[in-house]
């Protein structure tokens, strides 16, 4: 247990601090009625989320937003890649006239 | 307590007189504190004022079983204080002047006696000149000044003895050569 030193004790209780300002009381008052009113501090909400829940959330939602980044990229290069690319139309298979000709030969 | 934490949730809801019961209750301790870490009396007045809008902006935060109000309010003052003494030394930077030191406490000074106790005051440093008033001036318990300075016990008894000592070696040791 620590005693009270009554040496320093009475020697640092010569001091005094200054008189407050006369209108500290008025000012001090004004503040109070000034503030926010009583709905709009009813209405407002006031959240707190812990820092690394915060951390983790935005390591997410960077990762989220670069994997769409890089998805849409890699759809982009194919268009380009494919740029001009027709497919060859199937060639028309007539066997018809083949077996008409058979037919004539006989 | 019980009383105290009623007051600070109506003064909260906008109920002035009970604001005003906890302002004259409490704003000379508040003042002192501030004048005592600032050594500044507009911006003492300043850390005053934000120490108690603070307490009403954030009433949750004050829970009557844990400390006294007295006490809260201290503790939200020290910050008040260490925010503004950082802008106060800011800007003493800028005019490359000291804050608290004999120039900025000369506003206090009326005699010989009171200066010299002023330039001692103002050599120690923050956390030892908090926890020598918040103990021996003010008259708080070690645990109560140890809440207000947000540190243990035995921290604070180690700032105490190290304030002691230096107030000692400035202000007792040399009058008592003086009259040798």
């Amino acid at each position: 247990m620590m005693d009270h030193d009554p040496e320093i004790q009475s020697l640092i209780r010569q001091w005094t601090p200054p008189d407050a300002s006369p209108d500290l009381d008025g000012r001090m008052l004004d503040r109070f009625h000034s503030r926010r009113s009583f709905w709009r501090r009813r209405v407002s909400v006031r959240l707190s989320i812990p820092v690394p829940a915060l951390a983790a959330a935005l390591v997410l939602l960077l990762a989220g937003a670069a994997w769409i980044g890089l998805e849409a990229r890699a759809r982009a290069s194919f268009r380009d890649r494919m740029g001009g690319f027709e497919p060859v139309a199937a060639p028309e298979l007539n066997t018809s006239a083949a077996v008409f000709r058979n037919e004539v030969r006989q | 307590m019980e009383c105290e934490a009623e007051a600070v949730q109506l003064a909260a809801r906008g109920d002035a007189p009970a604001f005003r019961s906890i302002w004259d209750a409490h704003r000379a301790a508040v003042y002192r504190f501030a004048c005592w870490m600032l050594a500044d009396r507009a911006a003492a007045e300043d850390a005053t004022q934000e120490t108690f809008l603070a307490l009403i902006e954030r009433p949750e935060r004050f829970d009557s079983t844990r400390a006294s109000l007295r006490t809260f309010l201290l503790a939200i003052a020290r910050n008040q204080c260490r925010l503004r003494r950082r802008a106060l030394l800011r800007e003493a930077a800028m005019e490359e002047a000291e804050v608290a030191g004999p120039e900025a406490a000369a506003a206090f000074e009326s005699t010989e006696a009171a200066a010299r106790l002023n330039a001692a005051i103002a050599a120690l440093p923050p956390l030892q000149r908090e926890a020598i008033f918040l103990f021996e001036y003010e008259g708080l318990s070690l645990e109560e000044s140890a809440a207000v300075a947000g540190t243990d016990v035995g921290t604070l008894k180690s700032r105490l003895h190290r304030a002691r000592q230096r107030l000692r070696r400035q202000l007792i040791r040399p009058a008592k050569e003086k009259f040798r």
